[in-house]
């Protein structure tokens, strides 16, 4: 619970002081992008530590690659 | 925005050997040695003749376009569209290998040095020297890297030379006496832990270079000079822990440094060696994490990536717990999931660059004037 709390403190943080830079420069494909990030990273970090599993993109990748892995494999056997 | 920033051919030399060498010099030796036993030493040594070909391939892609970098490379080689996923693909793998690297350097850290720290801890004080490299650029991690390169060179050479007496060549017996085909995935192991993830250096190489014109010969040496040094580092733990060792412990060259012993008196240094793969790692996880910033600003089309280097880190922070939950599914997936991949980012991907921008420098021969 604290941890989860202290995550979101801490992108809080980080967008209290990030943003009005940003806003100041007008750079808004930065902060569009800027903001996804820190909500990517403030959601999957509250739910890990939460212990909702997470979808883990090397699970994605290992999933996608199967076929070619497996033929590797047996390449080699 | 990168074209300003100039390094030497020698400092690409030395990113080039420290990247390569980056995480393969802990886990090399027990990977080896379980594929060839007490064989490994000859697979490592063919994988980096394997290893000098695909450092050919790469940078002879980079110098297609000298005056671009990997992701406008793309751009121009593949068309727009698919250019832009090509660079979507490498941006994914940046995030990835950067989540994954941490976990290695946190992994070890807490394993052998820290058992009581929160390993997130750990990722977050590694992350913050990583996110300063970033934040400076290449010139000053260039500059800095070098400072260090005497130091290391001695940590490398004194972790060898103190290991002579503990040699025993009987280890190394019977020589070749693996079959083929073990030593034939033996060396693709290595080269792909060694050397298929060179592609990342394509983002500064050549481009930022002072005398791009004989780069060729720079990077080669680069990835030669770390495939040599992992050679060593492998031989030597086969000589000194045998085979059967070398498989045993998770972190083999780390092992390696606790067994020095000079006369009773030198001991316990392996917290001085650590220094070395701290090192080795840091240049791995910057640039990794730098190319992957620098592709986020090609991929999105934005005009700096400095904003970004602390939501990006953050992400990379909490990956880094979920890419490997655990050290038994690292090891699953550096065998199931990361040869295939390697395969596919290191060799077709480089490949299919090349053979495309072959076939448009024929067809019309409007290259950049280098």
């Amino acid at each position: 619970m604290w941890g989860a709390a202290f995550v979101l403190v801490t992108a809080a943080i980080i967008a209290w002081f990030e943003v009005p830079k940003l806003v100041r420069r007008r750079y808004h494909r930065e902060l569009v992008v800027f903001s996804l990030l820190l909500l990517l990273g403030a959601i999957t970090g509250t739910l890990k530590i939460l212990d909702v599993p997470v979808p883990n993109p090397g699970d994605w990748v290992k999933v996608i690659l199967s076929p070619f892995g497996e033929f590797l494999q047996k390449l080699f056997e | 925005m990168l074209s300003t920033v100039k390094i030497s051919n020698r400092q690409m030399t030395i990113i080039t050997c420290l990247f390569s060498i980056g995480t393969t010099i802990l886990v090399a030796p027990s990977t080896l040695a379980a594929n060839a036993q007490q064989d490994a030493w000859i697979c490592a040594l063919l994988g980096n003749a394997v290893g000098l070909g695909l450092a050919w391939l790469y940078i002879s892609v980079g110098l297609f376009y000298p005056k671009n970098n990997l992701l406008e490379i793309n751009e121009r080689i593949l068309g727009k569209w698919l250019g832009w996923l090509a660079s979507c693909f490498f941006l994914f793998t940046m995030l990835l290998s950067s989540a994954q690297v941490l976990f290695y350097i946190g992994n070890f850290l807490k394993t052998n040095m820290f058992p009581e720290t929160p390993i997130i801890a750990l990722h977050i004080l590694f992350l913050l020297v990583v996110m300063l490299a970033a934040h400076l650029g290449l010139e000053t991690f260039a500059r800095s890297i070098e400072l260090f390169v005497p130091l290391l060179l001695l940590l490398f050479f004194s972790l060898i030379f103190f290991l002579f007496p503990s040699m025993e060549i009987e280890n190394i017996q019977p020589i070749l006496e693996a079959d083929g085909k073990s030593l034939v995935k033996g060396t693709l192991t290595f080269a792909s832990m060694t050397y298929l993830t060179l592609p990342t250096l394509l983002v500064f190489f050549p481009v930022c270079l002072t005398d791009p014109r004989s780069a060729r010969k720079y990077f080669i040496a680069g990835g030669l000079i770390a495939g040599l040094k992992l050679s060593m580092v492998i031989l030597v733990s086969i000589l000194v822990l045998g085979p059967d060792g070398s498989i045993l412990y998770a972190y083999p060259s780390y092992t390696l440094a606790q067994r020095i012993s000079i006369g009773n008196f030198l001991q316990r240094v392996e917290a001085i060696v650590a220094i070395l793969w701290f090192f080795t790692i840091f240049v791995k996880l910057s640039m990794y994490f730098y190319a992957g910033l620098i592709s986020m600003t090609h991929v999105f089309r934005l005009r700096t990536y400095k904003p970004l280097i602390i939501p990006t880190a953050f992400v990379v922070a909490v990956f880094s717990l979920i890419v490997y939950p655990n050290t038994a599914y690292m090891a699953k997936w550096d065998v199931d999931a990361w040869f295939p991949y390697s395969l596919i980012f290191g060799l077709f991907y480089p490949l299919l660059l090349l053979v495309v921008g072959l076939i448009r420098a024929k067809t019309k021969p409007g290259r950049d004037p280098s």
